[in-house]
């Protein structure tokens, strides 16, 4: 793990022509299961509430 | 004596607060793996001679292609449970990771695709392996209308856990695709009776990037039961004190 495979960042970034399919697959895959996890805890969150209004 | 077993550890109740205890250490471990895999896979390991940069995409497929499965046979072990012993808690844990198969077959099948362009020169083909995951992506969405459609709960449980366990039959035609018929997706990367047939600056990674998907899943999983087993049970007096 101790070399890095690019020599700058862009480089990182452009990956030789192969970062346009590279970063949308991770960005894209890593908002998904962020939302939903945050759709699930917002939703946990929200259920709790309905249920203590309704013992009152 | 096993069925007893089970019925005593098989309680919404505990499987909530047991879980409870759990669930922040697996999500941080998750997390912190999952960026390590990718960190390392993506500035660290070396370029590949044939696919160029564009099989750091591996490092999000191949977890999010074994736990679309895995997630499956975890399913159907569980609705076997349910039709056998009839407990409510392997119900909710079908239903709850069901959701969670869906949204990871989703994310293989799109970064597989993404993957193709570069690759294959195609973002889809009609081939067997990626065809099979496709139907298990169709599955997990039935699994969830099938149990939406009815508004007697127990018999949407009991038709669900029959449904899982027929569609079973697709985890090993998924997985042995690529040696039954000659596919443009290629073969395993790492088998269980040959190992790793890829370099250890690359695997490595990997396999990081597989333990740390697995436990982000797990910890997603737990959210989603607690969600659904606080909604099923929410007349209980045990949710009641619970919230």
């Amino acid at each position: 793990m101790s070399n890095l495979a690019f020599s700058t960042f862009n480089d990182f970034l452009y990956m030789n022509g192969h970062g346009v399919y590279v970063w949308p697959v991770y960005i894209i895959s890593t908002f998904i299961i962020l939302l939903a996890f945050l759709t699930i805890y917002r939703n946990i969150q929200l259920l709790r509430k309905k249920i203590k209004d309704a013992r009152g | 004596m096993f069925s007893s077993f089970i019925h005593r550890f098989s309680s919404p109740k505990s499987y909530v607060e047991i879980t409870r205890k759990f669930f922040p250490y697996i999500s941080l471990f998750g997390f912190l793996l999952l960026l390590i895999g990718w960190i390392w896979g993506l500035a660290f390991s070396p370029e590949d001679a044939v696919q160029g940069n564009s099989y750091r995409i591996i490092y999000l497929h191949v977890p999010a292609s074994i736990f679309a499965q895995l997630i499956y046979f975890f399913m159907s072990i569980c609705a076997l449970i349910h039709l056998v012993w009839r407990v409510k808690l392997a119900a909710y844990l079908i239903k709850s990771a069901a959701l969670v198969g869906a949204m990871i077959t989703f994310i293989a099948l799109f970064s597989g695709s993404i993957w193709g362009i570069p690759t294959w020169g195609t973002w889809w083909q009609w081939d067997a392996r990626i065809t099979s995951t496709l139907i298990l992506f169709i599955m997990y969405l039935g699994i969830i209308t099938l149990h939406g459609s009815f508004s007697n709960l127990e018999k949407a449980d009991r038709l669900m856990s029959i449904l899982v366990v027929v569609g079973v039959v697709n985890i090993p035609i998924i997985k042995k695709s690529v040696d039954w018929w000659s596919t443009l997706h290629q073969s395993a990367s790492i088998t269980i009776s040959e190992g790793a047939s890829i370099d250890s600056s690359m695997l490595y990674p990997l396999l990081i990037s597989i333990f740390g998907m697995g436990l982000t899943l797990i910890s997603l999983g737990i959210l989603s039961s607690k969600f659904y087993i606080l909604t099923r049970e929410k007349n209980k007096k045990w949710v009641q004190s619970y919230v």
